[in-house]
């Protein structure tokens, strides 16, 4: 079972993401509200991915990312994105992001981009 | 003799001689002639060194010289077992005179020179010579025999080559097969002796026009040499392309005799030709466009038909591949190039497709809707495939108005009495529009966002260019109002509505209805009665029950409007919680407050579509993501208090004051001086709305406007409480 961190500032989201993560059968065991909690927060708990928000207020995700990634240079990460971001999500991209969902989150657009990164739980 | 030693000293000399003074004196004489000698000490010496020197070098001695008497083994003995190892062994026998007939058998085997004892030096040299001299011309002869044997091996094996690789034939003048290569045979599948004799169009495919072979005999009729690609057929019915080269064929005496072939099998070649061919008729038949451009957007050169119809041009290499997708969108051909260049610079394959899945997926070009596909090949070489889908979007399109119009007619049905009333009312309105501006405007703006949440999707476009029309014009608005044919459009929403649920359905009234102007007419006719004081009473009160007939419920007037709020919410993509209304369920109102409460739909809208934020600013200033609308009244001393509040983002009154001011409603140095509340005062003027855009739902600043006159008419009043970020409340305080 994969242990997932949950990066954003929107509570209804973080919310929508638990519950579709654990629905699919993922285990959600960090929340963040922002870059700066997320960068803090991810020694602490070593998920196995994270997803970020990339539109936050304190620090963005894609500084969360950057920061996250200079000391762990494994960390998966996947960005959670508003149609318009694409120019910034290449940027995400660029520097380590493992994938990318477009809003509205789907089930199968959670499942898909898991799998890309873990292609081993295909049936979680 | 100088020439002589040239050749003798080259010569390798086997010398035996049991005697050694002899062997001596003899050896001083042959190193006159001789570089190479070996001696030995007797016959059986001898024979041994001359097994020796073969063993080691490969080759006998040149000459052998002897003596005869020797012991252990004479020289008879020895020179017999020579000649038995190697007949041609030229031997030099010194011998005494008596012995000659011994030696009889060794000049018939081989040759053999004498030379007696004691040696005459005169007559060893002349002997010594022509032994020599024979020994050079049978090497002489050996090595060209050797060259003829080798050229003569060379030669066999380039016919041999010719004979297995060359697919080469002669005919006779007419055309009759008389030689035919090994590997003719192997590509035809036909032996020598079946080709043979027989005419050369044994091997004629059906494929191969008739005007081929044509061409062929008129050019190698004329003496001249013919190059074509030929199809040909084999034994087994199978075929070969050949490239075949013929030309004329001459006899010794140049008398020409027929014709003469070579051809290479271009067979594999012909293969890949035609494959490709096929693979291009697919690409070009698919309906779908395929090109590839390289690390410079550059197009490359092969791409397929339905590409030159999608850009509309005759030729697309070379060609910028993001000026033809995207043209003067800046915008998407700026992600595109953003895109490729990472894409470039990326090393993971995830990376890349991640990108590519980013690229703009539908382009409009020349008025056709482009689904993009892309491809990465080899790296830095990408593919697009495009493909048409404007008609699949129309579809789309279509099957969404269908949705809607199941939306229009559920909404119709599921309140029957008010839908009726409403297309009444309209159609009034459309017969006798108000005269003055203004009011057209307002009332036309009010229809609108009621027709909006009835889904009436054609009338409300209609109103939406009515709008756009009357505002750019010149023309009287009256006039552009009449001339727009409202009643048609709106026509066309209700004949929908009546074809999918029947026409009974707008023309049956469900409810006993009484027309106002009836109702008015028989409360004026009762109160003009002149009635006993005994009985003033009991009319005064059936007089105010008619009058409460036309009086409308406060709570039913706004019952309608959750609903309306929720879905207008859910096409902003904004969240609220469910609207509230709030207050006494009996109160009711007199008819002439029905217009100012159907106004309130602008109150609503204004709150949602400008105060309430997007959920991502919402949670950026710690608000609750879930924004609250609330709708409560109350009746104190006859005055109705309304209040309608939101906890948006308040109302930016500078941004209202500079619309104004850009908009010429008001001067800029009278702004200076203006309250708050003034500032605010600002929603009510027509023309005026702080958002950029003008939308179907608001935007026009037409809306308020309408509240505020109706508000007037009734002589009440309205409060606005503006807190920046924290929310606005209308509060309208209207007498009874």
């Amino acid at each position: 079972m994969l242990n997932i961190m949950i990066v954003d500032d929107s509570t209804i989201i973080r919310k929508t993401l638990q519950m579709k993560l654990e629905e699919s059968g993922f285990s959600v065991i960090a929340q963040a509200k922002s870059g700066k909690e997320a960068v803090e927060m991810y020694g602490k708990v070593l998920p196995d991915l994270v997803t970020m928000d990339i539109t936050m207020p304190i620090m963005n995700g894609i500084e969360a990312l950057k920061l996250i990634k200079k000391t762990y240079k494994d960390a998966k990460i996947i960005m959670i994105t508003s149609h318009g971001e694409e120019r910034l999500v290449m940027d995400a991209i660029t520097s380590g992001a493992k994938g990318y969902i477009l809003k509205p989150i789907t089930e199968e657009k959670l499942i898909e981009a898991i799998t890309r990164v873990y292609p081993q739980c295909k049936e979680s | 003799m100088q020439k002589l030693i040239n050749i003798s000293k080259n010569l390798k000399v086997l010398y035996v001689e049991d005697n050694k003074q002899a062997r001596e004196q003899t050896s001083k004489l042959l190193s006159n002639f001789f570089s190479y000698i070996d001696v030995a000490i007797d016959g059986r010496d001898g024979l041994v060194k001359y097994i020796e020197q073969f063993d080691k070098h490969k080759s006998y001695y040149d000459l052998v010289i002897s003596d005869i008497n020797m012991p252990n083994m004479d020289g008879m003995q020895m020179c017999l077992e020579i000649l038995k190892l190697n007949h041609k062994q030229p031997i030099l026998v010194i011998s005494a005179h008596n012995e000659s007939e011994k030696l009889q058998q060794l000049i018939d085997i081989g040759i053999t020179k004498f030379v007696h004892k004691p040696i005459d030096n005169q007559v060893f040299l002349q002997k010594t010579t022509e032994i020599i001299n024979l020994i050079h011309s049978r090497n002489v002869e050996q090595k060209r025999l050797d060259e003829i044997k080798k050229l003569n091996q060379e030669l066999d094996a380039l016919i041999d080559s010719f004979d297995t690789y060359v697919i080469a034939s002669r005919t006779d003048l007419k055309g009759i097969i008389t030689y035919a290569s090994k590997a003719y045979e192997t590509i035809s599948g036909y032996s020598k002796e079946e080709l043979i004799g027989k005419p050369h169009n044994i091997v004629r495919h059906p494929d191969m026009p008739k005007s081929a072979f044509r061409d062929l005999w008129k050019t190698i009729q004329s003496e001249n040499l013919w190059v074509g690609e030929v199809k040909n057929l084999k034994k087994d019915g199978g075929f070969y392309w050949v490239k075949a080269f013929i030309a004329p064929y001459y006899n010794k005496d140049k008398i020409h005799i027929g014709y003469s072939a070579i051809r290479l099998d271009i067979t594999a070649q012909k293969q890949v030709e035609e494959l490709h061919a096929h693979v291009n008729a697919l690409l070009n038949n698919a309906g779908e466009g395929f090109l590839s451009f390289d690390k410079n957007l550059k197009c490359e050169s092969s791409f397929s038909k339905e590409c030159l119809k999608i850009f509309g041009t005759n030729d697309i290499s070379g060609l910028d591949i993001s000026e033809l997708l995207y043209g003067n969108d800046k915008k998407n051909r700026e992600l595109f190039c953003e895109g490729i260049k990472r894409i470039l610079e990326s090393e993971d394959d995830l990376s890349r497709d991640l990108i590519l899945s980013l690229l703009p997926k539908e382009q409009n070009i020349n008025q056709k809707i482009i689904h993009i596909e892309y491809k990465i090949i080899e790296s830095d070489r990408f593919m697009l495939i495009l493909r048409d889908i404007t008609e699949t979007k129309k579809l789309e399109k279509k099957l969404e108005k269908q949705n809607n119009i199941q939306k229009m007619i559920v909404s119709a049905v599921s309140n029957q009495d008010e839908f009726i009333e409403l297309k009444l009312d309209f159609e009034d309105f459309i017969s006798n529009p108000p005269k003055e501006q203004k009011n057209l405007l307002q009332k036309l703006h009010t229809y609108k966002g009621i027709f909006a949440q009835k889904n009436m999707l054609h009338t409300v476009d209609a109103i939406h260019e009515l709008e756009s029309k009357i505002d750019t014009t010149k023309k009287e608005t009256l006039t552009t109002f009449n001339e727009f044919g409202l009643k048609n459009i709106f026509n066309k929403d209700l004949n929908i509505i009546s074809k999918a649920i029947g026409e009974e359905f707008l023309n049956k009234n469900p409810t006993i209805k009484i027309d106002e102007q009836k109702l008015d007419n028989i409360i004026l006719e009762i109160s003009n009665l002149n009635i006993a004081e005994s009985q003033k009473q009991k009319f005064d009160s059936i007089l105010s029950d008619l009058k409460k007939l036309r009086y409308i419920s406060v709570y039913n007037t706004l019952k309608e409007y959750p609903l309306r709020v929720k879905n207008l919410a859910q096409k902003l993509e904004k969240y609220i919680y469910p609207l509230e209304i709030i207050g006494d369920k009996n109160i009711v109102l007199p008819p002439k407050y029905k217009a100012f409460m159907k106004t309130l739909i602008h109150v609503f809208n204004n709150c949602i579509d400008h105060g309430i934020e997007d959920i991502d600013t919402r949670a950026k200033n710690g608000k609750d993501e879930i924004a609250t609308i609330k709708c409560f009244y109350k009746v104190d001393n006859k005055i109705l208090t309304l209040n309608i509040s939101d906890d948006g983002a308040g109302i930016d009154t500078k941004k209202l004051v500079s619309n104004a001011v850009e908009k010429g409603l008001l001067e800029r140095e009278n702004c200076q001086n203006m309250s708050e509340d003034e500032k605010l005062g600002l929603i009510f003027l027509s023309k005026l709305s702080t958002k950029e855009s003008v939308s179907t739902t608001s935007g026009r600043g037409v809306g308020m406007a309408a509240v505020k006159e109706e508000l007037d008419k009734l002589g009440g009043k309205l409060f606005i409480e503006n807190k920046i970020n924290k929310g606005v409340n209308f509060k309208f305080i209207l007498p009874l």
